[in-house]
């Protein structure tokens, strides 16, 4: 027998006329958002008291032309730099360091021209050139760097708010150049259509010129390129340019960059493309401050036909790839070729109601997607189970070597930590993983999706950012949806016991009605890969 | 009249057996009921109770959870009324013969179906006594926990 006329349309009206009567006086502040800005905000006039304290010191001092001819390094002139504070963008590296990136309000700006055919005012127009603050992770201080985005043409040009240095889009294409804050040139980055596909430096074209950048390492995948270097300066409508030195540059696709500086043959960059502290024997002086060295990722990962023959879950991989939070712990692999530790497939797994699983056998990390559960799930509910499993990979490769891993600085203390708060609660492999993510990774796995959110599905998350304003969120989405979201997946273990036993008093949500609430706010999420 | 009974065609409702499916919870001790505290939504337009329905098993993890929960008016999910002759002459389900993994079937055999619950403080109340007493019934969603 069916159901009467549900008379959606009328109750709807009603709840309409009555909703506005009690508009002005029915409102109940929401007491989550704020607090993170708040948060975030006193967080930033610690950098900004930081750099008005140390400004003056962070430019070297005057040296003479020689330094500067015999490096063979490129340094362009120096002026201040002014941050517009009221533009920026806080994200974690891999490694754990909090940066804050803020955009440089100055009217001067550098950019490189390696193509003459276009108009060189255009181009600096639509440049964006920022101040990365990186905290040390022991001492009090920031690392300052320079990062200047150069997209190849008008369809890659951003405003502040859609690009920084962790957030590069799949359609933006162009260089970005890092420079230290008393600008030595650090390291360049080709991008085409979001991914790296080459690195560059720079040194000052001279006699020598082929011979200082060690060109004859013939490496195929390098090429050498000369470029200008203009001084744009803007004042209303009046545009100076200046032309400054002259170039070369060893342009080399990824996998090659010249390794053979480092007298350890390891690569001169670390995770993301980051310079590391290797780089400051050519790139810095000594005793700049520059961010350290983070491990190599130590997962490499199969991608199994079963993942590739599967149109959707193909596209999330890619997608994920690109993510410098996943680069930071695995690398991607679609050939048997290369020597692999791990794999990701589609298939039945043990417990048919779980979403993923990752098996340890003896040292192969087995990480299988349930088949039967994904064709249901929302795009970013696959993200999050892959990120999930991925982590648990990393937890049992980090284990096996009794070492670091670029998720957590502390990891073996941080481990004992978990292990003596749960001791004797459960025994369950899965169960510990599950109650280290929750005391020690989940604002940071939280923070990465939301990423991965933003720059790989920047359609859905604007939509989505403007839905959850009516759904708990008035300020728009924040980090604690994306926690929310991990939880999920750690629902059994101890710690989401802990969290479901916290009561609040009404009108008060607890950490539970916050859950309940954005469990429901994920199926208003999309298939849209 | 033609044209009358086109327009009634038109406007009457097309749910039939599959469409919808009701689960009358009557084991009703076993399921515990938390409403949502805003009765109002986040921009402050009061509407109807939301609530959480939840019942959970011996084993740590294994729950479902049934929903009564939107963000938007135009969102808002359905309550229909009926008697008890009609529910049970209609394509229903006692909750209590459904173990855990019942539930991941009855979702995945069930996508396209809309599920009606009658809860337990209607089933387990002197109502069920009265002759003709008419029921509410709640459009709900089902959430059940996934591992990882």
């Amino acid at each position: 027998m069916p159901p009467p006329t549900y008379k959606k349309v009328a109750r709807f009206g009603l709840a309409m006329i009555f909703g506005f009567s009690m508009l002005i006086s029915a409102c109940i502040p929401e007491p989550e958002s704020p607090k993170i800005e708040i948060s975030e905000n006193s967080q930033l006039m610690k950098v900004r008291e930081w750099f008005e304290e140390n400004k003056t010191k962070l430019r070297l001092p005057e040296r003479g032309s020689n330094f500067r001819t015999d490096a063979q390094e490129l340094i362009l002139p120096f002026f201040e730099k002014e941050p517009d504070w009221d533009q920026f963008h806080h994200y974690y590296f891999p490694d754990g360091r909090e940066v804050f990136e803020i955009n440089l309000e100055n009217v001067q700006t550098y950019i490189s021209i390696s193509d003459a055919s276009e108009d060189v005012a255009t181009q600096a127009n639509r440049s964006i050139q920022n101040i990365l603050f990186v905290k040390h992770p022991t001492e009090n201080r920031f690392d300052p760097l320079i990062a200047r985005y150069y997209p190849n043409e008008e369809s890659s040009k951003r405003e502040f708010k859609e690009i920084s240095y962790q957030m590069i889009d799949e359609k933006w294409s162009g260089w970005i150049d890092l420079f230290t804050y008393d600008e030595h040139y650090f390291i360049g980055f080709q991008v085409e259509k979001g991914q790296i596909t080459h690195t560059r430096k720079f040194k000052q074209e001279g006699q020598d010129a082929k011979k200082a950048i060690g060109f004859e390492n013939k490496d195929v995948r390098c090429a050498l390129v000369t470029t200008d270097w203009l001084n744009i300066t803007v004042a209303g409508n009046v545009v100076t340019i200046t032309g400054l030195n002259s170039t070369t540059s060893q342009s080399c696709g990824m996998g090659s960059y010249d390794s053979g500086s480092q007298s350890n043959g390891s690569p001169s960059y670390n995770y993301g493309g980051f310079p590391s502290s290797g780089v400051g024997s050519s790139g810095a002086p000594s005793g700049y401050p520059v961010p350290e060295d983070v491990p190599l990722p130590k997962l490499t990962i199969e991608i199994d036909y079963s993942i590739t023959s599967n149109a959707r879950v193909d596209c999330i991989v890619k997608k994920l790839a690109m993510s410098s939070f996943v680069k930071s712990i695995a690398e991607f692999t679609n050939t048997t070729e290369v020597p692999t530790n791990s794999v990701l497939k589609l298939g039945p797994i043990t417990n048919a109601t779980a979403n993923g699983q990752t098996l340890d056998m003896n040292g192969y990390y087995n990480i299988t997607l349930n088949a039967n559960k994904i064709s249901n799930m929302k795009s970013l509910e696959i993200a999050r189970t892959i990120l999930h499993e991925l982590v648990h990979a990393e937890i049992f490769a980090t284990l096996k070597e009794k070492g670091k891993s670029p998720l957590d600085d502390n990891f073996p203390a941080n481990l004992d930590q978990y292990i003596a708060l749960y001791l004797n609660t459960d025994s369950r492999v899965g169960d510990k993983h599950h109650n280290y993510m929750a005391t020690t990774l989940l604002p940071r796995m939280g923070s990465e999706l939301m990423e991965i959110h933003k720059t790989q599905f920047p359609e859905e998350f604007q939509r989505f950012n403007e839905y959850v304003k009516g759904g708990g969120y008035p300020k728009g989405l924040s980090v604690d949806f994306y926690m929310n979201m991990f939880w999920g997946g750690m629902e059994g273990s101890v710690a989401f016991e802990q969290l479901k036993a916290i009561t609040t008093y009404s009108p008060l949500l607890s950490p539970y009605d916050k859950y309940k609430r954005d469990i429901e706010l994920v199926s208003r999420l999309t298939q849209n890969c | 009249m033609i044209l009358f009974l086109s327009a009634f065609l038109w406007l009457a409702p097309e749910e039939s057996d599959s469409d919808f499916q009701i689960l009358i919870l009557d084991d009703c001790k076993e399921w515990s009921i938390s409403e949502h505290p805003w009765k109002t939504n986040e921009q402050g337009v009061v509407q109807k109770q939301r609530f959480f329905v939840e019942k959970s098993w011996t084993r740590v993890g294994q729950y479902v959870r049934i929903s009564f929960f939107w963000f938007y008016p135009e969102e808002e999910l359905a309550t229909i009324n009926m008697t008890y002759s009609q529910i049970i002459n209609s394509n229903y389900q006692y909750t209590s013969e459904l173990s855990f993994e019942d539930w991941f079937c009855l979702l995945s055999k069930n996508i396209d179906t809309k599920f009606f619950v009658l809860l337990p403080i209607d089933y387990c109340s002197e109502k069920c006594f009265v002759l003709n007493q008419e029921f509410i019934l709640y459009e709900i969603n089902i959430r059940l926990p996934f591992t990882e």
